[in-house]
């Protein structure tokens, strides 16, 4: 469920065009991120924007309304995820382990989505607990309650 | 140091995020990747002649039935024409459905393999709060790799609470004898033996997990629930409520279940990654409580199934 205050109200005064160039790279990392999968998040955030085309002009805070639209859209294709053979392990494959810290990346993808979605929106996006809220359709107490479990279970997960 | 293990979490997916570098997409790209052109539908599209709203019950023992918490979808006939050859979807149909939103917005999706290849169809509902009606329809083109075949326009419209009935001749999409409801009202606001009744988004919950991955993928799902106030069928604030949760058999998965406190009746139920995946099928049990007296409000059992791949 979405929170009402997230549904649009009233038109944003930017055209789409103009949306798109800003939220493009963001909204194609979150799906990425919700999703650990490389292609379906690319097809999630194309997806998403295209029906957000198609109402564009209703949206009042478009920008909260692609984040609750990613993440249910994420959420939806984890459960009817078939193809496995287009699972591309993007946080254990070649791009993370140039990085170093396979531990944390593995830990991050292993966890419950709304944990991870938890994480991603707070550490990536830098959202407050109530814009985390407005995404995932819960209360702030949620919010707190998912993060401190996601933090919990990294901290035990990762080699100190 | 939380401190500090909260600066790793930023440090690293800054880094996994400048490495994953978006693809380009101009915005008129990204609508109707293959659209059927002008797809007809010879029931009606609204009230009008052709299709009928009817408030009898579906067809009993209709040759297609799909149903979700949601939805429902029965039909005498329903094939997919696309990349030259036929699709009807018979046996081994995975249907899900996204709860979405109250009486605003809920989906249809039906996955099955024939011709050695995977075909979908999903159906997109919108309402008012006093019609409902399907806002997009796609299909996929029958290819190896399916891409989408989109079809989006307002159709079927039909008050809330009654279903639409016609034949759908939609591109290559062909259904005869058509029962489609939509924003269906929850069985518990006709018999519920208490005023609150715990409401399922999913009438079922899958978890696909490929076999090379077992023991090492994350695979997990965001369930969630509605409490409904069966006196008025409206969804009700949860305020001083208790959510628990378990599964009758933990070694299917094996899942864990995750409830956070204070939670709005969402369960984060996830494979653990550190033990060998066993498919098979267990269910899910909710329980609601008040907080104040920690009498039980309602229970639910989900199925759940856990494959492999």
């Amino acid at each position: 469920m979405i929170p009402e205050e997230v549904l649009p109200t009233a038109p944003d005064a930017r055209s789409f065009e103009e949306f798109f160039a800003e939220v493009w790279p963001t909204a194609y990392r979150l799906a990425v991120f919700f999703t650990q999968d490389a292609s379906a998040g690319e097809e999630i955030a194309q997806d998403v924007l295209a029906r957000m085309y198609r109402d564009w002009g209703r949206a009042e805070r478009p920008e909260a309304y692609l984040r609750t639209a990613l993440v249910n859209a994420a959420n939806s294709w984890h459960s009817r995820q078939r193809t496995a053979e287009r699972k591309l392990r993007l946080l254990a494959g070649p791009v993370t382990a140039d990085l170093g810290a396979p531990e944390l990346s593995d830990a991050i993808a292993a966890l419950p989505f709304r944990q991870r979605a938890v994480v991603v929106l707070r550490y990536f996006a830098d959202l407050s607990e109530a814009e985390i809220a407005e995404a995932l359709g819960c209360r702030p107490g949620t919010v707190k309650s998912l993060a401190s479990r996601a933090l919990e279970r990294l901290a035990k997960e990762i080699p100190r | 140091m939380i401190t500090d293990l909260e600066g790793q979490i930023r440090d690293e997916l800054a880094r996994q995020a400048a490495a994953l570098t978006p693809p380009k997409v101009e915005p008129d790209g990204l609508v109707l990747r293959d659209d059927p052109g002008k797809p007809t539908v010879t029931a009606n599209q609204g009230e009008g002649a052709g299709g009928s709203s009817t408030t009898t019950p579906p067809v009993v023992g209709a040759a297609f039935s799909f149903n979700t918490p949601q939805v429902r979808l029965n039909a005498d006939e329903l094939t997919v024409e696309a990349g030259g050859r036929t699709f009807t979807p018979a046996a081994d149909v995975t249907v899900h459905g996204d709860p979405g939103r109250w009486n605003e917005y809920t989906t249809l999706e039906l996955t099955w393999l024939e011709h050695d290849v995977e075909m979908r169809i999903n159906l997109y509902f919108a309402s008012d709060g006093t019609d409902w009606w399907v806002s997009e329809v796609r299909t996929y083109d029958g290819a190896t790799e399916g891409k989408w075949i989109e079809s989006v326009g307002e159709r079927f419209r039909s008050r809330l609470g009654t279903a639409y009935e016609g034949d759908v001749d939609l591109g290559g999409l062909h259904i005869r004898g058509m029962h489609l409801e939509a924003f269906r009202t929850p069985e518990a606001c006709s018999g519920a033996s208490g005023p609150m009744a715990l409401v399922s988004g999913y009438a079922s919950i899958d978890l696909t997990v490929s076999v090379q991955d077992a023991g090492r993928s994350p695979s997990g799902f965001g369930y969630t629930a509605l409490l409904i106030d069966t006196a008025t069928c409206e969804p009700i604030e949860i305020d001083g409520l208790e959510l628990e949760a378990s599964v009758a058999d933990p070694s299917v998965g094996p899942l864990s279940v995750d409830v956070p406190a204070g939670s709005d009746l969402a369960v984060d139920l996830s494979l653990d990654e550190q033990t060998p995946l066993v498919p098979g099928e267990t269910t899910l049990h909710l329980t609601a409580r008040s907080g104040a007296t920690g009498e039980i409000i309602d229970e639910l059992d989900v199925p759940v199934v856990v494959r492999s791949s």
